[in-house]
């Protein structure tokens, strides 16, 4: 019974501990803090303006333009050069160029007698 | 200087004006905002972000509600996003906790600096039981409690009537009542 009342006395005493409390007050310079923060906000380092300057709809639709000609014009290059004469150039150097001895049917048949 | 060219020369970009708001509502703003998330660090970033809003969207308050009420709901606002981010952090904290198992996680006791020596340890346990009542039942105890608001200026803030606010302000009654009780029996053995 005792228990029971000392629960509630200071179940109480919670209630009303509040009752009469001042005010917390932030630490000093706070108006000094928020002017740097407001300051920091105000000047965007170079990454930030760029980061925006790409994120404009017309930049960036013009240079997803200018990467799409470029994949069309690397592409119609390769088709051009890439016939069967010129991929038997292509090898032919590759085979002089580092020395390589391949033997082939072709040696084989090609060989004097 | 009225409310009316407070924000008149407050969105012409007078500083000197925004240094009197700052100074003027700080207390109020940290002061609710450590009632509600109960660290003093976060209440303190919680207060710059505030003012810094304030500064930036001062052409968005539109004059029917008071200034005052306006940053309680900012404070508050910003209050709830600043508990969800420690939340995810915490839940991120499990994920590592499961993996690299440390030392057992000692429960947060809360002591506002504005509670009388003799009631240091009945308020600690009263803060303990407000971080388990529902949101919005918490919000209006904390603004009656630290902030001294009436019924009326609490509805104001939280937009609801004042009947609303009298039965939220019941059951937070009813629900720390329970919660302290638990707790009580479980240490005063």
């Amino acid at each position: 019974m005792m228990e029971h009342d000392d629960i509630h006395k200071k179940i109480a005493a919670s209630l009303e501990s509040l009752d009469g409390v001042s005010r917390a007050t932030p630490a000093p310079y706070l108006l000094t803090r928020i002017n740097a923060k407001l300051n920091a906000l105000e000047a965007p380092n170079f990454w930030s303006r760029a980061g925006a300057l790409l994120s404009k709809p017309k930049i960036a639709g013009i240079g997803m333009m200018v990467f799409i000609v470029m994949n069309i014009f690397v592409i119609n290059s390769l088709k051009k050069n890439n016939t069967p004469a010129a991929l038997t150039q292509g090898t032919t150097n590759i085979r002089y160029d580092f020395a390589i001895n391949v033997s082939s049917i072709y040696d084989i048949e090609n060989q004097e007698p | 200087m009225n409310q009316a060219d407070i924000l008149e020369r407050l969105k012409m970009g007078d500083n000197a004006v925004f240094a009197d708001i700052v100074n003027l509502w700080q207390d109020m703003v940290y002061n609710t905002a450590l009632g509600i998330v109960q660290n003093e660090e976060d209440a303190e970033d919680i207060t710059q972000e505030v003012f810094v809003q304030v500064y930036e969207s001062i052409g968005d308050f539109r004059e029917e509600a008071k200034l005052s009420t306006w940053l309680y709901r900012i404070t508050i606002s910003k209050s709830l996003d600043m508990e969800k981010k420690k939340q995810r952090q915490k839940r991120g904290g499990l994920l590592k906790r499961i993996f690299e198992p440390t030392e057992a996680e000692v429960p947060v006791s809360f002591d506002h600096p504005g509670v009388k020596l003799d009631n240091k340890e009945n308020a600690a346990a009263l803060f303990n039981a407000i971080r388990k009542l529902p949101e919005k039942q918490r919000l209006a105890f904390v603004l009656q409690k630290l902030e001294s608001l009436s019924n009326e200026e609490i509805g104001a803030v939280l937009q609801m009537s004042v009947v609303a606010v009298d039965s939220l302000l019941a059951r937070a009654r009813t629900n720390l009542k329970s919660i302290l009780k638990g707790y009580y029996e479980k240490n005063l053995k």
